[in-house]
């Protein structure tokens, strides 16, 4: 008995992996959180220098959709590179914030009730309709020529405009997370997650109202525990 | 794109990122590949562009069915008109003609700056 060996394709995971090339950034955020926690335990813990790993550790994990439009854009080529070019447009822009960031936050720790004040402010934010509108732009899409230098201004525009969207949307939730620093670790890892989840969810809108809930009762727990 | 490397199972036009402020009020035709002087022709009509909802893809002040991507996106199966103008060689080679055409003469003056397209691309497998 013979039997006729037809061409063999690619496995399941390479097709996933060819499907999901977002997914490959994502030890670059790990990296990131491994950096926030030992740092803090090695003293080398100056907001300033912080703030690009918090950046990225942050704000990469809620741009991965946008990471996979994207890749899949581009030329097949090529796909890798448009979405780091994106990524940079974004993360740029939310380093240059940490400019503006930074300095408030240092601010808000050195007054007295500066770190509720602080909570309050990122609960008030979440129930704005600017908020809102943010979160909505977020989920927009720029067209993207295929390939060349066109295309990679095109993908950095793109990450910048998707960053200034992302910023006014997370900048009071990332301005609490500066301020918690690592004495509120597990704060922070919540606040993230609630920035990620209102920008990845399609009605993250709705979210809004909660995440203020949310924002606001953890802040009073973690201000008491101290 | 040059689409001539092999033979394709289907050839799609994909038209995206359209934005407009406002239904221009008039939908279009879209052709592949109009030779120069011809205002329509069915040998090479793909479908028509309407703008209908087109004003609240770029609202962001609530939310809408579909979620919103800041513009419309539509994609023509244009397989059989890929077939008809590769046979009859009308079909060149890496280079693809794409003309909108107005469906109905305008009743009043319509601002045509007021639509923007975003990418206009060819995807085959």
């Amino acid at each position: 008995m013979t039997t006729a060996a037809g061409p063999v394709g690619p496995g399941r995971w390479r097709r996933w992996v060819w499907h999901h090339p977002e997914w490959g950034w994502t030890p670059l955020c790990a990296a990131g959180w491994v950096v926030i926690v030992f740092s803090g335990h090695a003293g080398m813990d100056h907001p300033l220098a912080l703030w690009p790993v918090m950046v990225v550790a942050t704000m990469v994990p809620p741009a991965l959709p946008m990471v996979r439009y994207v890749a899949s854009a581009s030329r097949w080529r090529r796909r890798h590179r448009s979405a780091a070019v994106f990524l940079a447009g974004e993360l740029s822009t939310w380093t240059a914030a940490g400019l503006v960031v930074v300095p408030a936050a240092a601010l808000a720790g050195s007054l007295p009730d500066g770190f509720l004040m602080t909570v309050g402010l990122a609960g008030l934010w979440e129930l704005t309709t600017a908020k809102k509108r943010f979160l909505r732009r977020c989920h927009w899409t720029d067209p993207l020529p295929p390939d060349g230098w066109r295309a990679d201004a095109a993908c950095f525009r793109f990450g910048i405009r998707y960053g200034r969207d992302s910023l006014g949307a997370g900048w009071a939730l990332m301005l609490l997370m500066v301020v918690a620093g690592h004495e509120h670790l597990v704060l922070m890892a919540l606040l993230a997650v609630i920035a990620a989840a209102e920008e990845l969810l399609a009605k993250g809108t709705e979210l809004t109202r909660a995440a203020a809930v949310a924002v606001v009762g953890v802040g009073i727990l973690a201000a008491a525990a101290t | 794109v040059n689409v001539n490397q092999g033979i394709p199972r289907r050839v799609y036009l994909n038209v995206e990122g359209i934005r407009a402020a406002h239904n221009p009020g008039r939908p279009y035709g879209v052709y592949v590949n109009l030779p120069a002087g011809v205002t329509t022709d069915a040998q090479h009509y793909v479908g028509n562009l309407s703008f209908f909802g087109i004003e609240h893809t770029t609202d962001d002040r609530r939310d809408h069915p579909g979620g919103g991507h800041g513009g419309l996106r539509l994609v023509f199966d244009i397989t059989r008109v890929y077939q008809r103008l590769l046979l009859d060689g009308r079909w060149s080679a890496g280079r693809i003609s794409v003309t909108f055409v107005p469906v109905v003469a305008p009743v009043a003056p319509i601002d045509e700056g007021a639509v923007r397209i975003g990418r206009v691309s060819v995807y085959v497998r």
